[in-house]
């Protein structure tokens, strides 16, 4: 399998192990999150929009000024007297007065944070930033290659020359620095945001519970739960009444199992637990089988993601 | 469950880790009484299960009641947004070094044409 041989290599070859093998998974996971992100947003719609007539009503309790922008006099790349593009209102609070914040509100700026985090893991795993400087660097050599000719610089001539013959060697020393940059960086970042990162899914599934999201889950919850304790308390000497709590328990238990994975929690509690596994793959600086375990179930997760 | 003085979430930490050592050691024991075919103790720890479920439930309640009240940006947002920020300041810079390779790569290309023409 291209991935297993693939992270093998990056085994063996430990100083050099970069995020280029992640790149596409974090791209897959970072579109996943969002999928999952945009399904919840809806459903946060009447939430937020509550938290916004509560945020209205604190402002004009509290006598906060409220008004047209300075950019709404006339438009700034033509100066006729209509509002520019950039016309936004000015809400100015009164006093130290902290704004309303809703749960909807809450919940929708954790799981922009996430996404925001998750964005900037991918873009740290983008190896187009070596290849792009290595482009870059090639490119100033020839063009300065050109003006020494035609300048007939001849000392700078030779000096460029020498520097397009070892193009190649110093090409691959500063996509080894880069890549090591990069994997240094992603993983001092990962490792100091696991607790946090699941911290933050930990409040957004409960914020997630309180708005309803998925509205059927603590009903189901406490059924299961009820269903455990119906066969932990039943006399067990009563076969006919014992028999029917166990077939109502594993009843329950399957059917539960099956919605939890299709509701919108699970996915998020999913994240965490996928940040969780790239954590340890980092802190064990990969060892193949570790990173090959994880890059499956980063697929197994973005393919679920997107159902 | 009597209601505690201060709820917070080294509080919840401190109930999961107790309900997770509750229902390890009740597991353990429930198969010992079983391959020993105890059925008092059996009995017992049946009991001391559901009650650890119900347990759960009041927990789970309590979770959210507290969180519903937790509505500022939390130390954990305020962190993350922190890492965030360092890991796009290293592709910033690298994307930087990129630009001013690229323009002088240009100058050094127009410079290069207005010395032929001059010349």
């Amino acid at each position: 399998m291209r991935l297993a041989s693939a992270m093998a290599l990056c085994g063996l070859m430990a100083a050099g192990c970069t995020t280029d093998r992640v790149a596409t998974e974090f791209g897959d996971l970072k579109t996943a999150f969002d999928e999952t992100k945009s399904a919840i947003e809806p459903k946060l719609a009447p939430g937020l929009e509550a938290d916004r007539q509560a945020e209205i009503s604190a402002a004009a309790a509290n006598r906060d000024i409220w008004t047209l922008g300075n950019d709404c006099s006339n438009e700034l790349a033509t100066g006729v007297f209509l509002p520019s593009a950039t016309c936004t209102l000015e809400k100015i609070r009164v006093g130290d007065r902290a704004p309303v914040i809703g749960e909807a509100t809450a919940l929708k700026r954790k799981l922009t944070v996430l996404s925001a985090y998750l964005g900037s893991l991918e873009a740290l795993s983008d190896a187009t930033l070596e290849s792009d400087l290595n482009a870059a660097y090639a490119t100033a050599v020839a063009s300065f290659s050109d003006l020494s000719k035609a300048a007939e610089l001849e000392d700078l001539t030779t000096f460029l020359a020498e520097r397009q013959a070892n193009a190649e060697k110093s090409g691959a020393v500063v996509s080894a620095a880069v890549s090591a940059l990069r994997y240094k960086r992603m993983r001092s970042v990962v490792l100091a945001s696991d607790e946090d990162v699941r911290q933050i899914v930990r409040e957004s599934v409960l914020h997630a519970l309180n708005l309803g999201v998925d509205p059927k889950l603590p009903g189901a919850v406490a059924d299961l739960r009820a269903a455990d304790q119906a066969v932990l308390l039943a006399d067990s000497s009563d076969t006919a009444a014992y028999r029917a709590a166990m077939v109502a328990l594993e009843n329950k238990h399957s059917a539960f199992m099956t919605y939890y994975r299709g509701t919108l929690t699970y996915r998020l509690t999913l994240v965490a637990e996928l940040h969780g596994k790239l954590a340890a793959a980092l802190r064990s600086h990969g060892s193949a089988e570790d990173v090959v375990a994880y890059l499956e179930s980063l697929r197994a997760l973005s393919d679920l993601l997107k159902e | 469950m009597s209601s505690p003085s201060v709820q917070s979430d080294a509080y919840f930490q401190q109930l999961r880790n107790r309900q997770n050592d509750l229902y390890r050691f009740n597991l353990q024991e429930l198969k010992k009484a079983a391959a020993a075919s105890d059925l008092g103790r059996i009995a017992e720890l049946r009991a001391e299960r559901a009650k650890l479920s119900q347990n759960d439930q009041k927990i789970l309640e309590a979770e959210m009641a507290f969180q519903a009240t937790q509505l500022d940006p939390s130390e954990a947002e305020k962190r993350v947004r922190a890492q965030t920020r360092r890991a796009n300041a290293l592709v910033r810079s690298i994307k930087t070094l990129t630009d001013v390779l690229e323009s002088a790569g240009k100058m050094a290309s127009i410079l290069a044409r207005l010395v032929t023409l001059l010349s």
